[in-house]
């Protein structure tokens, strides 16, 4: 504990905005119960992933399930090949979109942070434009389809979410809060280049600003289907979510039309994925990236913490 | 720093190698299959003369509620079909799953011009909005008739009601912008009755005679308390929000798709209308008994309440008919939808019919082909439909596979599937083109087809058979309508509340929201219709 923090302790009367322990607890209440509300419903799905298919049928969903089974699981990994694939799929372009995404932003973020640099206000603005204007979603599909020729590749999936205005402006941000300009100026006093001051000044110490834009785009990565519904046909290509929407889909669809479909539907309804089943495949989807926030969380608190010191 | 820049280019460079990956070669799983150029595949042939000059073509088919995790073989014998045929056209099948409404919509939506051909009827890919939409070419459009010039066959092989029944405004006017599936046109709605469990209950199924009017029965109410005895916890009567409400004896689906427009036709002579106007259902005595009836069966708890929730109806229905635990239900009949009950659930369903067959717009639309605006390939594209409703053995192949790989011949003409195969590669049949011109399957029999057309000829259109409603003149009018409906309809058609209070409060709103704008335009357009 700081000798800052230990005073203020000491002294919990006097100390600036303090609030009653009505108040707080009040607050606690209220925070809590948000809180509640965000983890119920995952839990809630976790116990039904766990439920067994005869307890799904006679009590529906329930916190207290008749009975337990793993049957929803054993089916998912049962999937086999498919499963496996998507997350690979999704896992590799998760990371090399990230990677990918950050290294442009990062150098994006750098040249507008650059008060000195003659074209800044105008590559702003050309950020800036395109978080007004889309290109709309027809012009996209034919650039990356018939101009690029990125159809049923991982590029298709990678390409359209690589560029985000919104991370650069806030890269800047902090780029500016956290760093004087007059370490550059030092930087470049001692003769480092352009490329080394960024690489081994900036970038150390932007890597709260990093781990930030890397977990938001990690995250618009991993939840993506999207684009992969625009541009990919391939099945070995189908990102994890992708795979679990069009299962989702494809069972609501059955469901809804068995007879319209008729006879000649050949549908195995024993074999139709159960709800226990979709929400196992959810908890699958939803670990990976649950297991990255507590990694990336240090950072976030700390790029948090840079804006709240006052000089 | 050196270290660094070479780690950097190297993740860079494996990242573009890995990437482009498999891109555009052979794929598997429900995937697309690239095919070798038509020039290649129809080498050697008397194509010169068959081709009228066109260019090569290679054409992206997209089929829906398909299985199919390999098709290499199919391709390669589709395509030496298509060469032996004389056609410089090769194909590249999408197979679609029950999913692939949505994936071609966008297709369609985001002007993809890769593919050429896709699936469409009245519940996805909706035929008649992407026709409003401009998303198909007309093919009789006067200025390029594609189906006078590429597909004079198909015409005479369709029946002429499936070609009216698919007569629809369009960007290009009035007209065609899909050839008709040919398959089962004829539609009823049937009762889903749980016979064993009505047996059980002491009310033999032969009992009642399932006529529309037997939900008036007040049999059938004791048999429904019997079942709330037996089996606590459940529901008998299994209710979609439209599902009953809109069977109402000897009338049409309302072809607006607002589901409150009674479409009566004469029950003597369907191809005549009931009244020369349409009215609301609201309005009709018979429609406000069905739902007081409804009312009273919520009451007495023979409905799951869950169903009024929209969204929640199906997902409530379907589990508890998969499991039995139901006593009776409706439901719009397709023919031979007995096996899959019996696969399905394990017990005696039974389907009497609770009017006659009828065909309809709605019906006539289940499925057939259209050709994307955006192709680049619209005649070949013609073309192919042309020999894919016509011919045969092209069709067999894409339904069923390769001869002596999927399937054998049987001496009575029937096939005999491989199963192991069949798991590879199962296409859905009736969105094949034209099922009639397929063999029949031994477990059906040789006569099957037969059977099937008896069922088809049944089935009697209705007068309003080929008409269209064009929402165009009304189009603020049918979207506000579509926001009442949604917020009444489920609660309303459901017995979830009385009607006494609520029909009222329903009926108040969708005049305030331009029912009658919509409804005189309908009866304007409908007297255009008979006129004509």
């Amino acid at each position: 504990m700081t000798a800052v923090s230990k005073n203020i302790a000491s002294t919990k009367k006097g100390r600036v905005n303090s609030i009653s322990f009505g108040a707080e607890l009040v607050m606690h209440i209220i925070l809590g119960g948000f809180a509640l509300a965000c983890v119920i419903p995952f839990i809630f799905i976790i116990i039904i992933s766990f439920s067994s298919a005869d307890s799904l049928a006679e009590v529906g969903y329930s916190f207290m399930p008749i009975e337990w089974s793993l049957i929803a699981y054993r089916a998912a990994f049962d999937l086999g090949a498919d499963l496996w694939r998507s997350y690979f799929n999704s896992f590799f372009v998760t990371t090399v979109g990230t990677i990918l995404s950050v290294i442009i932003c990062v150098m994006y973020a750098y040249g507008l942070y650059r008060r000195d640099y003659p074209l800044g206000t105008f590559f702003a603005f050309i950020a800036f434009f395109t978080m007004i204007f889309g290109g709309g979603l027809a012009p996209t599909v034919m650039v990356i389809r018939n101009l690029l020729h990125m159809a049923d590749t991982y590029w298709a999936l990678i390409i359209p979410m690589l560029v985000n205005p919104f991370n650069f402006f806030l890269m800047r941000t902090f780029l500016r809060v956290s760093i004087p300009e007059s370490l550059i100026e030092s930087a470049r006093l001692d003769g480092s280049g352009e490329f080394r001051t960024l690489v081994s000044i900036v970038v150390p110490l932007a890597k709260p600003g990093i781990a930030t834009i890397a977990l938001l785009t990690a995250l618009s990565y991993w939840n993506d289907w999207f684009n992969a519904l625009l541009f990919i046909r391939d099945s070995s290509l189908y990102p994890l979510q992708y795979l679990l929407m069009q299962m989702q889909t494809n069972v609501d669809f059955i469901r809804r039309n068995a007879a319209i479909l008729g006879a000649s539907a050949n549908i195995d309804f024993s074999a139709l994925p159960s709800e226990g089943l979709r929400m196992a495949l959810c908890v699958l989807v939803v670990l990976p990236i649950a297991f990255a926030y507590p990694f990336f969380q240090r950072f976030i608190v700390a790029g948090l913490a840079v804006g709240a010191v006052k000089e | 720093m050196k270290k660094f820049l070479a780690i950097s280019l190297l993740a860079v460079m494996f990242a573009i190698t890995a990437c482009s990956g498999d891109g555009g070669t052979a794929s598997t799983g429900g995937g697309t299959s690239q095919a070798g150029t038509a020039s290649e595949t129809a080498a050697g042939g008397d194509s010169a003369d068959n081709n009228q000059g066109l260019p090569d073509a290679n054409l992206t088919v997209y089929f829906m509620g398909a299985t199919v995790a390999s098709d290499t073989e199919v391709v390669a014998a589709a395509n030496a079909r298509l060469a032996e045929m004389g056609y410089n056209i090769t194909i590249t099948p999408i197979w679609g799953d029950w999913a692939a409404g949505t994936p071609i919509q966008m297709a369609l939506d985001t002007g993809d011009n890769s593919v050429d051909i896709v699936f469409t009827s009245s519940w996805a890919v909706n035929y008649v909005p992407n026709a409003n939409r401009g998303n198909f070419v007309r093919l009789d459009n006067p200025d390029n008739n594609l189906l006078e010039r590429f597909g004079q066959d198909v015409r005479a092989e369709i029946p002429e009601f499936l070609w009216q029944g698919f007569m629809t405004e369009g960007t290009q006017g009035h007209g065609l912008y899909a050839v008709p599936g040919h398959k089962d046109y004829a539609q009823m709605y049937t009762w889903d009755v749980n016979a064993e469990l009505l047996d059980e209950l002491g009310f033999p199924f032969d009992s009642f005679d399932w006529s529309y009017a037997t939900i008036f029965d007040p049999r059938l109410v004791e048999a429904m308390e019997a079942f709330l005895v037996a089996r606590p916890g459940y529901y008998p009567f299994q209710i979609g929000p439209e599902g009953f409400a809109r069977s109402l004896s000897n009338s049409d689906y309302d072809i607006t798709g607002l589901g409150i427009f009674h479409f009566g036709f004469d029950p003597v002579n369907p191809a005549l209308p009931e009244r020369p106007e349409v009215i609301t259902t609201l309005e009709n005595p018979d429609y406000i008994r069905l739902l007081e009836t409804f009312y009273d069966f919520f009451n007495r708890g023979f409905i799951n309440p869950s169903v009024s929730i929209p969204g929640e109806a199906d997902a409530a229905n379907s589990a508890a008919i998969d499991s039995g635990n139901y006593l009776i239900s409706s439901m719009a009949y397709a023919y031979g939808h007995e096996e899959f009950a019996q696969q399905q659930r394990g017990i005696d369903s039974r389907f009497p019919p609770m009017s006659a067959p009828i065909i309809s717009t709605i019906s006539v639309q289940g499925s057939g082909y259209a050709i994307s605006i955006y192709s680049q390939q619209q005649e070949q594209a013609m073309r192919f439909l042309n020999a894919f409703y016509t011919d045969s053995e092209l069709a067999t192949i894409l339904t069923y596979g390769v001869e002596g790989l999927h399937f054998e011949r049987n001496a009575d003409g029937t096939i005999t599937l491989d199963q192991d195969m069949r798991s590879q590669f199962a296409p859905w049949r009736n969105g094949t083109g034209n099922i009639f011109i397929l063999p029949p399957l031994d477990v059906e029999g040789p006569d099957f087809y037969e059977r099937f057309r008896a069922y088809n000829e049944a089935g009697t259109p209705t007068a309003f058979l080929g008409f269209v409603f064009d929402e165009t003149p009304v189009t603020n009018e049918m979207a506000a309508l579509r926001n009442v409906v949604a917020e009444f309809s489920p609660s309303v058609t459901t017995g979830s509340v009385d009607p006494a209070t609520q029909v009222p409060a329903y009926l108040e709103r969708l005049n305030a929201n331009g029912l009658q704008r919509v409804h005189d335009e309908l009866n304007r357009q409908l007297a255009v219709f008979f006129g004509e």
